[in-house]
Parts: structure tokens; sequence; C-alpha cells
């Protein structure tokens, strides 16, 4: 007995151990203390963690990082990625568009950021560093992550193996329009790990949109892993409209940690439609510091194959009259399992907040799993609260309607399960991206197996 | 056109229909009355081929063909549609999306052109005038938020766009002020046509004054147990169905089948 659970004590450490043996060994390129002092702090968080987040971390209750421990990655640093990577998903919207391979640090042309509009900044680390308005709000930002734990280890790990990131800013008063991001994995039983700082002064205005095509499949099954953290400071009365569409292949597995901040009348506006993917991990913390602020929340996701999609939502209200809305829709078939952790906490004092959060999932199959969670921890008065989650199979009674005026039962189903969605495209005014989002929707849905015919409800 | 013979169906494993036989014609409008429970909507799904309807004995011939070796859309292919007791919100799909989809797989089963966006608007606009629908039904999602005349015209405004050859109207009255009961059963008057059958099941004899049918049938109990002409129908209302149970039908058996002389 002592011996089985020796083995697994050894599984669990192993990878973290791994990664510190490579990054006790890397050579970083730039050394600038702030940077240092946020690797050596992050380094120690590490090796005190010591393990991977498993069943007993309630945050990654649902999350089985085992197809990592079974082929442990190796940390990837790529180097500076001089050319120009081709893009593959909505190359022919309107927008700025950066493309990313494997994390690689971006090459910003001078051709590229000559065409950048008013008011809107590229720049790499170093750069944001040396520049006198930026100095102080990064270093701030490098330190401010929560690291300690095994359930911040991959925070923690992307602030140790920072070397470099990409810095968007956005100038007081200004509208930059929609900077499009590509973010590119080639596959090579590797971990990538990129940091995004975006940072909107007072009344400025951007869409970021991410995109994660599937990976060129021509080198071979191997797996990856990205591991993508972004901070986002949002100055008074600044918005931002953040879209993510993420369609990666199977061998693919994704981890965001998204950490907003937001200032008086701010509006972080988070659209995601999760396609694809082997493991996903998105975690979308929002920090309501000003008050009114607004923080719009939601995702469509859909489940395949053996793949998990987990949400961790936070929305944290510390001022007054500030609104968070949680809407999460998920399809899953085959043996994919789903999971929707939505929390908003009221601090003492954040009178007049309100609150909504949703989550409803369909279950494709008998197989598929949804763990649902949708909390509310209230301190203060006068708010307005409402929260609720179900999880169920398509009608059948609307599938017979269908039918019953001549579709088919695939067309139907397709049909059912692509407005179940819908709620989530809607939210975006450029028509031209929701069609060949509600494209993508449609194809991805998974292959149906009626999971027989009583329908279950949970309520929370 | 349709021919059921002998038909038992079970729901639930409770046996529903116990023996129905009934014959109908092109051209032809059937009435099918009777109490609560005897069965009257199980015939309307059995028809249209729902899930959990188990037909024990018995057949189904509709054009020649056996119906119950047919799945849901292959029967609305070939050219049947109920109209449903409680149409269902769908939310998330349009309106006309839905019906646009419907129109094609059933054109594409006959082997006919499918139409494009415009042509079918075109279409659509000849059919709402018919109803007195609005366009803004068509933009929203179907039958969503819709009030119960507006489900139900929407209902009969499906059937006018997909020209059934057999429609069954299942209790299309039912929950309609006096107002709407009259559009209604003008649209389904409208739609009345040499080529094609109808099957009004209903519980009152109220709308049998708008589309006046050419037969009536009384269901009770999981068979017909009498069938007449328009006038049945009017006697039910004056009698009630209590009547028929506690000798009636003897009454109008030895007519023929007419209803007795008013009382």
């Amino acid at each position: 007995m002592a011996q089985v659970r020796s083995q697994v004590v050894e599984a669990e450490n192993a990878l973290p151990a791994l990664w510190l043996r490579q990054l006790a060994e890397h050579q970083f390129s730039d050394s600038t203390d702030c940077l240092a002092k946020a690797r050596q702090n992050a380094l120690a968080e590490m090796a005190v963690a010591g393990r991977l987040p498993g069943r007993k971390d309630e945050h990654w209750k649902y999350f089985s990082l085992q197809v990592l421990e079974n082929s442990p990655p190796e940390l990837g640093f790529s180097q500076p990625c001089d050319r120009p990577v081709p893009m593959s998903l909505f190359a022919e919207v309107d927008g700025i568009l950066l493309s990313v391979q494997n994390g690689a640090e971006l090459h910003l042309s001078a051709d590229m950021l000559n065409f950048l509009p008013k008011g809107l900044r590229l720049l790499n680390l170093q750069q944001a560093l040396a520049d006198g308005k930026l100095t102080v709000q990064i270093q701030q930002l490098l330190m401010k992550p929560e690291l300690k734990g095994p359930g911040r280890i991959f925070e923690a790990l992307n602030t140790a193996c920072l070397d470099n990131a990409l810095v968007v800013h956005v100038d007081a008063g200004a509208d930059a329009g929609r900077l499009h991001i590509e973010w590119l994995q080639v596959a090579a039983n590797r971990l990538d790990n990129f940091r995004l700082f975006v940072l909107l002064e007072k009344g400025a205005a951007l869409q970021l949109l991410e995109t994660f095509p599937p990976e060129d499949n021509s080198t071979g099954p191997a797996s990856s892993v990205f591991n993508l953290l972004t901070q986002c400071e949002l100055a008074e009365a600044s918005r931002l409209d953040h879209l993510r569409v993420q369609a990666t292949s199977p061998q693919q597995h994704l981890l965001q940690f998204v950490k907003v901040s937001q200032a008086a009348d701010s509006n972080y506006r988070y659209t995601g439609f999760e396609l694809g993917g082997g493991l996903v991990r998105n975690d979308v913390d929002c920090q309501l510091n000003g008050n009114a602020a607004i923080a719009d929340l939601a995702a469509a996701f859909i489940g395949h194959g053996e793949s998990t999609i987990d949400h961790h939502i936070l929305a944290d209200h510390h001022a007054k009259n500030c609104r968070s809305e949680q809407n999460f829709r998920g399809v899953l078939g085959d043996h994919s399992r789903g999971v929707f952790n939505g929390k908003a906490l009221i601090r003492p004092g954040a009178d007049g907040s309100s609150v909504r959060q949703s989550n409803a999932n369909l279950l494709l199959s008998d197989l598929a799993e949804m763990n649902t969670k949708p909390e509310l921890e209230i301190y203060a008065d006068e708010v307005e609260a409402s929260h609720g989650a179900t999880v169920g199979q398509l009608d059948d009674m609307a599938l017979f309607y269908l039918q019953s005026r001549g579709l088919d039962e695939a067309a139907a189903r397709r049909m059912l399960t692509g407005a179940f969605c819908r709620a989530i495209g809607n939210r975006l005014s450029d028509r031209k991206l929701l069609e060949q989002i509600e494209a993508m929707l449609d194809a991805a849905m998974p292959g149906i197996e009626n999971g027989g015919q009583e329908q279950s409800w949970v309520s929370c | 056109m349709l021919e059921i013979k002998n038909l038992h169906a079970k729901v639930g494993g409770k046996e529903i229909l116990k023996g129905l036989n009934l014959s109908v014609k092109a051209g032809e409008v059937h009435a099918i009355m009777g109490p609560n429970g005897s069965g009257k909507s199980t015939l309307g799904n059995v028809i249209a081929g729902r899930d959990g309807y188990e037909v024990t004995r018995g057949e189904v011939i509709y054009q020649g063909e056996n119906l119950l070796d047919m799945s849901p859309e292959e029967r609305a292919c070939s050219g049947i549609f109920l109209a449903f007791q409680y149409p269902v919100e769908i939310p998330g799909v349009n309106n006309t999306y839905f019906l646009r989809a419907a129109l094609n797989a059933q054109r594409k089963f006959r082997k006919e052109p499918e139409l494009d966006s415009m042509q079918f608007l075109k279409l659509v606009r000849e059919k709402l005038e018919i109803l007195h629908i609005s366009d803004d039904l068509l933009h929203r999602a179907v039958n969503e938020g819709f009030s119960g005349g507006e489900k139900k015209r929407n209902e009969i405004f499906q059937m006018a766009v997909l020209e059934p050859s057999l429609a069954v109207l299942d209790e299309t009255d039912s929950g309609l002020d006096i107002d709407a009961l009259r559009v209604v059963a003008e649209g389904v008057n409208r739609l009345r046509k040499q080529d094609r059958a109808i099957i009004v099941i209903t519980h009152y004899q109220r709308l049998l004054e708008h589309i006046v049918p050419d037969h009536v049938h009384v269901l009770a109990d999981g068979k017909i147990s009498v069938s007449g002409g328009a006038d049945l129908a009017i006697k039910l209302e004056e009698r009630g169905y209590t009547w028929l149970e506690q000798g009636g039908i003897a009454t109008l058996k030895q007519t023929g089948g007419q209803p007795a002389a008013r009382v």
C-alpha cells in the first residue's frame, strides 16, 4: 500500500520536478531586476507547491491532468520568430492581425507598427519596461498574480518562464478597433507559455479577438500544451471586448488564465467559443474595483471525444453598483466532460451590486458528463442576484415537432443544438464574424447518441 | 387516402386505442369528437409517428403504403401534417429559417428543386395573408413567447406553406377566442381542396360551425362508437357524451347513423 502511494506521489511530482530542472538550466535573455525577481518568486512557489493540482484541490477536482503525466511535456522556450505565420481563422475579417507560433516572441515589424490605428501600441516586454509611462505599471503587474499552492502552479510556471510578453496599450480616449491575435501551436510534446498584457487607459476601447486554429497535423500526433496568462488593466470608463474562438485539435491542451482589474465605469465583455481541444481550462477572474464597473462574461462550449472543458469564473465585487453577468452554455457529446464553476463574490460595502449567473448544458451521450456549480457569496446590502444551472438532454417533443415538419432526425438535432448556443453567438455585432462562427459551431456539433428518453434536470 | 383498420395502440404500457377503424378519402373533412381520454390525440400522434406510441395491432395504410413503417419525417415528406394541440416553443430557431428548412427537406424528398430565400419569402407572404399574420411572427423564434392564438395560427400557417395531402388538426380550437377561432377556421377552409383530406380533432361542435365536416365520428374508449354527418356534432353538443354512453348510440344506430329527431 505504501509503495502504491509513493508511486502516485512520484507521478504527481514528476512534472514540476522536470520543469524546475529545465528552468534551473535555462538561460534567459532578459535579466532586468524586476523580471528576475518575479521569476525567482514564481520558482520558489513552484518548488513549495511541488505537485500538479488534482482531485483533492477543489478547483481542479474534475480537471484530470493524467494525460500530461502520461507523456510529460518539456518546457518549450521558443526562439523569436521573424517570419510571418499565415493566418488560418478569420483571415479576412477586419482588424490588425498578429500571429504567434508556439508562444514565440513576436517580431513586431516596423511596417506593421506604422499601420496601427491611432492610440494603439504593441510592445514587447523590454520595450514596455523601458517606456517611462508603463514601467511602474508593468513592474506591479509582474508581481500581482497570486501564485501560491498547487492550484496556481500553471500561473507560477508561466511567470517562472517569463522572458518576454506582448504588451497591448491603448491611449486614453482612443478606440483602437479590433486586434486579432492567432495562437498557433505546432505539436512537439512540449508546453509553451505566453504572457499578454492589455492596458486600457481612461475611456479607451479595444476589441481583442483571439483565435486558436487546429494544428497542422503534418508533424504527427504529438501533443502540445499552451499556457496563456493574460492580465488586463481597465482604467476608468474603458471598454474591452474580448472574443475567443478556440477550434484546436484533440491533442492540443490549452490553459488560459485571464486576470482583469476594472476601475470605475469600465466594461469587460468576454465571449468565448470553445469548439475543440483536448484539455481546455479557462479561468477568468474579474476584480470589479471601481463603482459601476461591468463584467459581462459568456461562452458556448462543445465537448467531443475525450475532451474536458473547464470554466472557472470569478466576478469579485469590491465597489458599489457594479454588475456582473455569467452566461455559459455547454453541449457535451461522446465521452466529454464539462465543468462550470462560476462565482460571484459581493464584498462588504459593494452595495447595489447586480449579479446574474446562468449555466445551461445539453448532454448528447450517456457517457458525457457535466459538473456545474454556480456560487454566490454576498456580504453587502441591496444586492440583486440570481443564479441557476440546468443539465438536460434535447427535448424529445421539440425533436418530434421538427421531424413532423419533414426534417430528418440528424438535421433536427443539429437545429436544436445550434439554437442552444445561439444566445452566445448573438452577442456579436459583426455579422460576418457571426456567420463564420455559427458555421463553425454547426460543424463542431458532436455526433449524437441519444442517451435514453429520461430527462434529468438539476437546479441549484 | 387513409385506411385505418383495427388499430390498437399503447402509450406508456396502457392500451388507449382498442380497434379503431377509419376510412378517409381525398377531398373529405372528417371530424373526430369524443370525451377526454377517449384517444383522440393518441390517434393524431400515431398518424404523425411520435415515439412512445406503440401500435400493437392493426394497420394504417396511407396512399397505398404502410404508414407505420415510415419515420415521422418520411410521413411529413409524403404529405402528412399534424397541427399540434400544444405547439412546441423552440428558442433560438427562427420561424422563417425553420419553415424554409422543413419545406426544402420535403421538396428534396420529392425530388423538386429547393427554394432560395427570395422564392421562399414570396411564397410566405402569399400565405401570411390567408391567416392575417403579421411579418413580425416570421422573425421570431418558433412559437417562443407566442400567445395561444398565435401558436395555433402559426400551425395553420405552416400547413398553408407545406401544403400537405392529409392534415390532422389536433384540438386546433382549444385556447382560441371567438375571433381567433373564426380566423383559424377561415384559414383551414381556404386550404380545403379536392386532393387534400383533413381530420379535425375537437371536443366541441363550435369549430365545426366554421369548418363544416363531411363526416363526424365519435371516439369512445379507443374505438369509433358512432359515425354520422355534420349534424351528429350538433346532437352531441345538445346532449353531451354521457347521453351517448347511456344508450344514445343505440338510438343513433336505429336511425342509420343519423341523429334522432331533436327533442
